[in-house]
């Protein structure tokens, strides 16, 4: 089987990523090829492949599912692939895959409109039930064509509990994300100071938000003096995603646990990842994350901005070793199910055959 | 005796009072001194008489039927001599039971036993029967009624010569303390009668009598003044406690008028209270108004709320875009620094190919101009065209007197005899190149300069920490050398390799370059854009320090990086900077930053103590003290605390910063008009514009430390006339310790941190600053003080300490393993 994956920016991020984990289950099972439609320097996150053609006029789209004549076409949020795509002549199999964050789901409405490009997809992928019941109820894709769940793929070879010391001396509530409304960082801010008022001893770090403006980051330092917090917490604005898996094993080293306070989530990928690394998980109970952390066996669900339930939980995770050890083992249990990169290899290969199949 | 009396306690003083003692050592006494030869003492009691007189040498035997009395006496002769001890023998025996086999005695003893009995004659019977004839028997009893409850029977003097009388032929009586005395011999002549005579008798009872009146009338006197005594300290208590109760009820009276008082303020704020409800009915209305418009604002407020929403939306789809072309951007800078990079290289290859080319060229030019090629030439061109050989023996010949020309310029050459046309010119000496300090290099020079300068990094000494220097000050100079600059000068001068990064307004301000090949100079907007290519870059095991000068907010994201890069970041406090923003400089000081670079810093140190406490404050960790300091290089010439030759006339002097801003002008031109015989010289910058000065204030301008040192050393004083307030007590000011390098003794403002510092006299207020210069100019400078207080604050030992603190300091291991990629060692 030939598949091509098609994305508009080779850019170093969560799709390429997750096309990188699929190469690895998807060897020697299918051929595979990435088109982009412009190159920001992330090839090197596809070290293991070496068909990716970058192409940015329409012309040469058309050219080149034209030659390559592939079974599948997997369109990654990438609508302006359709045109020259359908031009081609191409008749293989298209499933449109739905990755992207919540805020960007609009181009739906308009491919839900774009009769010539909805009769030929047969299939919808989308990481989470939460996403899925959207796609179809809310952008009404309900009926029209079938939305399959095909969980996002981790490595859980390098995401994996690492018991190697150095630990910070104190608990670490790790927080990562942007510094944006989305992710709510400023609830975790409020949650921190609670923790201090009720006097317990732990650091905050927050990691990511390297493209914050100044601006912003004069708000995050005002915020952390108003709430007295300055002298526990560290922000760390850029850890290379290669780096992430150590950063959550200092937090479960330390006795840490990680805090998601974001408004909405179409999977959840970092509380998988520190899940994977044994790092208990206490998230607000949005978008698919009550799909991934199944509580109280592999984390604690709030409602969003519940600041004291959110202090008390984690209060709770940090006192109690056992608890955590307990979390921990279920959480890795729970991730290798469901999104290692043979479970979920598989479910997309599965997906991919049917949609094969179902022309 | 009997009973259990303490009779020996008595007399040796252990018991009652003084007169009582007194009085049984006199009986004791008396007994002693009529006893002797071989005594019994019947009811002996402690044993007292007996031991006075088994000391004196008697042999003694004492009786008492009283165990413990017994065993005091007992106890007592074991403390004695042994001779005493074979003297004496004490029996616990009544006195019928003592055994026959003691035979008979020279004297009895019945001291204060005949009292306790029942039938006194007994014993008196008993002594008979152990006396041998002409033997004595030694008597005491109380005189009449004893309060004794043990005392059975009562004597007096007529009684008891009569009942002894019976038995003895009585030869002596007396009383004495209320006790009778008597001595009676043991005669068996029925015909003997008692020695004395009833009037005798009479006398001594009537004295005894007369005694005993006595004692009771005293005794009756001393009761009455007791009495007395008692009943005026009951009248006295009784007009005590009159005056109190006419106190109280003056208390009571007053409470009652309070007490109508209070009832009168209560009926009236009763009154008042009404009148209070029905205002607080009103406030309630207009509460209840104010509670509907706040309702309708509620509701304005949400459908603003709505239309911000949507306003977001459409803010959020412009930020995708404006995303979608930064990353394009991001893209394209990065495929253009590519080829930026492979340009370089191909220019660097070129440039190396041009130059072999030129090589071969000069080379092959070189061949051809040869005499042998030439002849070659001129031979091979005959074979070619026939007719150049008419000409050839004129070529032979010429070439053959160039050849040999060569051939002696060669060896002239080789002993040293070039002629001026041949030697080579000399190349520009590196010192008459053009200056470039302050000429600009192209901006995008500085990434290639940066990675030459570490990569020379790289291969300097390793034991050698190298230095991140982010300061907010001018670039590396000598005028405006402030605290980060002489830092770094030390730094450099001990072998560290320093980056420097500096404040510059205009990104079009030229880019300074440097001689030394392990400093370089950096802009800060530029810092900001490559410190991500510092940070990361390997140094193996090189110990390195980010020394952050200033709370600058847009460096403060990288502080955590730096650590997790193995940096131990340090904030130098060199100013306070809140101060100094509310004068209108650091524009870009903000609280909240400057405790986050505090709290997440490794460690930070202030310049003065006033400076340390509010740093450790507004961190809530500990902050050292790292005071300014001296720099040796100031001083050209001479030796440093050595005042200068001084004119005539007195003159004081402040270099530094001329800024109003804590510059105090109104005090320094009051300190002139008190001082108008004396001159006033200022030197720096910052004057303000406009600015009219006291005819003996004078401006020098802007000079070099050399000029400096020439001009201060005339004067007799230093000033430091900031403006009293917190910058200023915040400060420790490097002139200070220039002042004292030229000999001068400083006249400052109120600044804590320079109290201690010699020949330094600080003014509380403005109004203090003249006698603060008065006490200057009566100073005596010696200069092995100055050298010995600055040899001990040198910017050299300064950075020791802050290096011995950086590097004692935990680096926080598990932040630094962060940096460490997967599969390393943290």
């Amino acid at each position: 089987m030939k598949i091509c994956f098609c994305y508009r920016y080779l850019i170093l991020g969560g799709v390429t990523t997750q096309i990188a984990n699929r190469l690895r289950y998807l060897a020697g099972r299918a051929e595979i090829a990435c088109l982009y439609l412009e190159d920001f320097g992330g090839a090197c996150a596809l070290r293991d492949l070496s068909d990716i053609t970058v192409c940015g006029d329409a012309a040469g789209q058309r050219r080149y599912f034209s030659e390559r004549r592939f079974d599948v076409v997997s369109v990654i949020d990438s609508p302006m692939i359709y045109p020259p795509l359908l031009d081609s002549g191409f008749r293989g199999a298209v499933v449109n895959e739905v990755h992207t964050t919540t805020k960007n789901l609009a181009y739906l409405d308009g491919l839900r409109r774009d009769s010539r490009a909805l009769a030929r997809i047969r299939a919808i992928f989308t990481p989470s039930r939460y996403l899925a019941n959207r796609i179809q109820g809310e952008f009404g894709f309900g009926g029209l064509c079938p939305v399959r769940v095909v969980p996002n793929c981790l490595d859980t070879h390098t995401f994996s509990p690492d018991p190697a010391p150095p630990f910070p001396n104190r608990p670490v509530v790790l927080w990562v994300g942007k510094l944006d409304e989305h992710k709510r960082y400023t609830d975790f801010l409020e949650i921190a100071a609670a923790l201090k008022r009720a006097g317990v001893v732990c650091e905050f770090w927050l990691a990511g938000g390297q493209t914050a403006k100044h601006e912003r980051a004069l708000e995050l330092y005002r915020a952390l003096d108003r709430l007295d917090i300055a002298d526990r917490t560290r922000w760390l604005c850029q850890v290379e995603y290669a780096r992430m898996p150590r950063l959550y094993a200092l937090a479960a080293g330390s006795g840490g646990c990680l805090v998601i306070t974001s408004s909405d989530e179409s999977f959840g990928m970092t509380a998988a990842e520190a899940m994977a690394c044994g790092l208990p998980v206490v998230a607000t109970r949005v978008g698919a994350l009550p799909e991934l952390i199944r509580e109280p066996e592999t984390g604690f669900l709030v409602e969003l901005g519940d600041v004291e339930a959110a202090a008390n939980n984690v209060t709770h995770v940090l006192g109690d070793p056992v608890l955590r050890q307990r979390m921990a083992q279920a959480a890795r249990a729970r991730v290798e199910r469901i999104c290692s990169i043979e479970s979920a290899g598989e479910a997309f290969f599965a997906a991919i055959r049917a949609a094969v199949e179902d022309a | 005796m009997s009973g259990h009396d303490r009779i020996s306690e008595l007399y040796r003083g252990k018991l009652w009072g003084e007169p009582e003692q007194r009085a049984a050592r006199a009986r004791i006494d008396w007994i002693c001194a009529r006893a002797g030869g071989r005594v019994l003492d019947i009811g002996c009691s402690q044993g007292i008489a007996c031991l006075l007189l088994a000391r004196a040498g008697q042999t003694v035997v004492g009786v008492d039927r009283d165990p413990q009395a017994i065993a005091y006496a007992q106890d007592e002769l074991s403390r004695e001599p042994a001779e005493v001890q074979g003297r004496l023998r004490f029996l616990l025996t009544d006195a019928g039971a003592i055994p026959g086999a003691e035979g008979v005695f020279d004297s009895v003893v019945l001291g204060e036993i005949l009292e306790h009995q029942d039938d006194p004659e007994r014993l008196l019977l008993i002594a008979r029967e152990r006396l041998r004839p002409g033997g004595r028997v030694i008597i005491t009893v109380p005189f009449g009624l004893h309060p004794d409850p043990d005392h059975r029977s009562t004597f007096y003097l007529s009684s008891l010569v009569e009942q002894v009388g019976r038995h003895f032929r009585v030869s002596e009586v007396a009383i004495a303390q209320k006790y009778i005395l008597c001595v009676g011999v043991r005669s068996d002549e029925a015909s003997e009668a008692t020695a004395l005579s009833a009037d005798e008798l009479l006398r001594l009872s009537e004295g005894a009598l007369l005694e005993a009146e006595r004692a009771y009338l005293e005794r009756e006197r001393a009761l009455r003044e007791k009495l007395e005594a008692l009943r005026r300290q009951g009248a006295e208590k009784l007009e005590a406690a009159a005056s109190e109760q006419k106190r109280a009820q003056a208390e009571i009276e007053k409470l009652r008028q309070k007490q109508r008082a209070g009832e009168e303020e209560r009926r009236r704020l009763q009154a008042s209270l009404g009148e209070r409800e029905a205002l607080l009915g009103q406030a309630r209305e207009e509460l209840e108004r104010e509670r509907r418009r706040a309702e309708e604002a509620r509701r304005a407020l949400e459908r603003s709320r709505a239309e911000l929403e949507k306003t977001q939306d459409l803010l959020g789809e412009e930020r995708r875009r404006l995303e979608s072309l930064g990353l394009k951007l991001r893209g394209a800078l990065a495929r253009s620094e590519e080829a930026r990079q492979k340009v370089q290289t191909l220019s660097r290859d070129a440039e190396r190919q041009r130059a072999e080319v030129v090589r071969l060229t000069q080379t092959l030019s070189g061949l051809r101009g040869g005499v042998r090629y030439r002849l070659g030439d001129a031979l091979v061109s005959c074979f070619y065209q026939p007719r150049r050989v008419l000409s050839l023996p004129g070529n032979l010949l010429n070439l053959a007197r160039e050849g040999w020309r060569r051939r002696r310029a060669r060896r002239h050459a080789r002993s040293g005899l070039l002629p001026l046309a041949l030697t080579p010119r000399a190349t520009p000496a590196a010192s008459e190149k053009p200056q470039c300090a302050e000429s600009a290099p192209a901006a995008d020079d500085l990434l290639e300069r940066l990675q030459r300068f570490l990569e020379r990094v790289a291969q300097s000494d390793p034991a050698q920490p190298l230095v991140f220097m982010f300061s907010g000050t001018i670039f590396m100079q000598e005028k405006r050398a402030n605290r980060p600059i002489r830092l770094t000068r030390a730094l450099r001068a001990r072998g560290a390799p320093v980056l420097f990064s500096y404040f510059r307004w205009d990104r079009q301000e030229p880019v300074p370059r440097d001689d030394d090949p392990l400093l370089l100079q950096s802009p800060i907007d530029r810092t900001l854009e490559l410190i991500r290519l510092i940070l990361e870059r390997d140094f193996g095991r090189r110990q390195k320090l980010f020394v952050l000068s200033f709370p600058y907010p847009e460096v403060l994201r990288f502080l955590n990086e730096c650590s997790a890069h193995g940096w131990v970041t340090y904030y130098d406090v060199r100013d306070d900077w809140e101060e100094f923003s509310r004068v209108g400089m650091a524009r870009w000081y903000d609280r909240a930053c400057e405790r986050y670079a505090l709290s997440n810093c490794d460690l930070a140190s202030a310049v003065s103590e006033p400076l340390r406490r509010k740093m450790e404050a507004l961190a809530g960790r500990p902050v050292r003290l790292s005071p300014n300091a001296y720099d040796p290089e100031f001083l050209k010439s001479g030796f440093p605390g050595e005042p200068g030759d001084k004119p005539a006339e007195t003159i004081l002097g402040y270099f530094g910063h001329l800024t109003d801003r804590w510059f105090d002008y109104p005090a320094l031109f009051e300190l002139a008009c008190t001082r108008p015989e004396d001159r006033i010289e200022l030197i720096g910058h910052g004057l303000p514009e406009g600015l009219t000065l006291p005819p003996n204030v004078s401006y020098r301008g802007f000079l070099s430390h050399e000029e400096i040192c020439r001009v201060a050393r005339r004067w007799r004083c230093g000033l430091i006339p900031f403006v009293p307030g917190k910058l200023a007590e915040a400060v420790d000011p490097i002139k200070i310790y220039e002042y004292l390098a030229l000999g001068l003794p400083t006249a400052a403002v109120s600044m804590p941190q320079v109290e201690s510092y010699p020949y330094t006299h600080l003014a509380r207020t403005r109004a203090e600053l003249p006698s603060a210069v008065e006490r200057c100019l009566a100073e005596r400078i010696d200069g092995a003080r100055i050298r010995a207080f600055l040899e001990q604050n040198t910017w050299a030992r300064r950075v020791e300490q802050i290096l011995e603190w950086a590097f004692a300091a935990e680096i926080r291991p598990a932040l630094r393993s962060l940096a460490v990629p997967p599969g390393g060692q943290a």
